[in-house]
């Protein structure tokens, strides 16, 4: 084994993670101005052009581009594997998978199907770029950490779930013609089931222990629940004929058992120190209880949108959110740092982490982001008078959260901007 | 015992002390929290040195190498001492703010790294060193 090809650092430049992290709130922001826009009869029915333009602003906009960031800082520092070229790479995925999201949405929005084409080439490219680049390096890499494993199927359904997507936009931007409703439950539960929540956990697998101070995740639980999830939704795809009442039930289960495992090690955590983000790990763990339980629930069709409010903000952004005030706050400071000591400085006028984003501009944006979420659910569960109060709270809170990182980063400018005089 | 065991759970009990100290900086009582700020500082103190004094000397020896990860993790334990100074003055003036703002960039900085020790660098060490890597252990107990 080469022991030389081998580097524990190597973080990649700052601004390879955060020009994901920064244009995540933007695409939800985005998001929120059409929910305004459209009004209360978003929620009427699951296949209304706007909700998916909603829906994907806030699955591509907000969660892969936290995603794709966070990994491409986590790689390199977690795993021990080099990327290269990583302010090309992630210029060229961020930039095109940018310009998909917008030209997807605006297909949808202005009923223009030619830019579905458009779309899917764009972000066809995107996503090839990525899981290529992530894929042969987490083939690579010499960890042998169960989140490497997890990322590898998260990784997967990736590719299902994107190459199911490309053809259904190639087949409304009328170049094919396939029947597709089989298609797209297939492309949401690999990519909600599988990508988001395999990603997700594998994550959580590391970052709860460490960060939260809690025992390890069992070691049957880290060994069986990621692949048994997976080996769900690739059954589901492969033998739709027996996706009745059986796997759904057994997906449910394993749900319940992540949440519920992750709920007793947050509440046994040794650091008992309030922390925004353990908040924000809470709300993502009741939110995945809820929908558990609902999964299994004798509900409406129409309970349909109020589920994937739940997953996709309640538990997904919420992690996500959470995620953001740790990585962002630590990078800032890890990059001030060392280009201190690497002019021969002594540190001191590093702004700590919480100097960077204080805790309670965090928290504030916590309770907007919880309040939007139950409003939200409320509104899609028939309250619909709540509507309009559901969508401003949401555009407030992923403006708060906007600002919040925009402030870190020019906290950051000002001050290797100092530094380099 | 391997290097991964016994430096994992070192990891841990300073971990442990670690967060008690926090807790009472954060309840105010800052006379136990100067007491565990001490036996946290003495303990990860021991454990860098025992790493760079023995560990990762002997590891380079073996591999013929200097300059790989071990040069990483030694410019991470210095980054860990500049935050140790500074949660030492806030400990001096009781400046919960203060203290609470570098204790989060410590913990956070600490637990990569023990992630990158613990999930690749020990053991690589292990393998590599054998038998020698737990000589070196039996001379600490």
């Amino acid at each position: 084994m080469n022991y030389t090809a081998l580097s524990l650092q190597q973080t990649p430049p700052i601004s390879v993670p955060l020009r994901f992290m920064l244009s995540a709130p933007l695409f939800a922001i985005l998001a929120a101005v059409l929910m305004l826009y459209t009004g209360p009869e978003l929620f009427m029915s699951r296949w209304q052009p706007a909700l998916l333009a909603i829906t994907h602003l806030l699955t591509l906009g907000f969660l892969a581009m936290v995603m794709f960031g966070a990994m491409f800082q986590l790689l390199p520092v977690l795993m021990g594997s080099l990327l290269p070229r990583p302010v090309l790479l992630s210029s060229i995925i961020h930039g095109l998978l940018s310009l998909g999201i917008v030209l997807m949405a605006w297909g949808w929005i202005g009923v223009l199907p030619v830019l579905f084409n458009w779309a899917s080439l764009v972000l066809g490219t995107s996503f090839a770029i990525f899981i290529g680049l992530m894929g042969f390096y987490l083939l690579r890499s010499l960890s042998t950490h169960i989140t490497r494993y997890m990322m590898l199927m998260a990784l997967l359904a990736l590719l299902g779930t994107i190459t199911l997507g490309l053809l259904m936009l190639l087949g409304l931007g009328g170049w094919t013609t396939t029947p597709v409703h089989h298609w797209i439950d297939l492309h949401l539960s690999w990519g909600l089931a599988g990508w988001v929540l395999l990603l997700v956990m594998g994550v959580s697998y590391q970052v709860i222990p460490m960060f939260q101070i809690t025992s390890e995740y069992p070691q049957w639980h880290k060994r069986w629940i990621g692949i048994s999830i997976f080996t769900l939704v690739l059954l589901l795809g492969l033998v739709p004929s027996i996706t009745g009442q059986l796997l759904p039930l057994l997906l449910a289960a394993l749900v319940l058992i992540y949440a519920l495992t992750t709920m007793r090690l947050l509440k046994a955590r040794r650091r008992k120190l309030p922390d925004v983000t353990l908040r924000f790990w809470w709300l993502a763990m009741i939110s995945l209880l809820v929908l558990s339980v609902l999964m299994i629930s004798p509900l409406p069709p129409s309970a349909y949108i109020t589920m994937t409010i739940l997953f996709i903000i309640g538990f997904a952004m919420s992690a996500a959110n959470g995620m953001l005030y740790k990585i962002i706050p630590f990078l800032i400071w890890l990059h001030l740092n060392t280009r201190l000591q690497a002019n021969g400085r002594w540190q001191g006028s590093v702004p700590n982490m919480r100097q960077v984003i204080a805790e309670h501009h965090g928290y504030r944006q916590f309770l907007l982001h919880l309040l939007s979420l139950l409003l939200l659910l409320l509104s899609s569960a028939g309250f619909t008078y709540l509507y309009y109060s559901a969508a401003l709270g949401f555009l407030l809170s992923q403006l708060y959260l906007f600002w919040n990182i925009i402030n870190a980063i020019r906290l950051y400018q000002r001050i290797s901007g100092q530094n380099s005089e | 015992m391997t290097i991964t065991a016994y430096m994992s759970n070192d990891h841990k009990s300073c971990d442990d002390i670690f967060t008690d100290m926090e807790s009472a900086a954060h309840s105010g009582d800052w006379e136990r929290a100067t007491q565990l700020w001490h036996s946290f500082h003495h303990d990860l103190e021991r454990h860098l040195k025992r790493e760079e004094e023995q560990l990762f000397p002997a590891f380079e020896a073996q591999n013929g190498m200097q300059g790989g990860p071990t040069s990483v993790m030694r410019h991470e334990h210095e980054q860990m001492r500049g935050l140790m100074a500074q949660i030492a003055l806030a400990v001096t003036n009781n400046d919960v703010d203060e203290l609470l703002g570098q204790t989060e960039t410590l913990l956070i900085l600490m637990q990569q790294h023990n992630a990158k020790e613990e999930q690749v660098l020990y053991p690589m060490m292990d393998r590599v060193l054998g038998s020698a890597g737990e000589d070196i252990i039996s001379t600490w107990k």
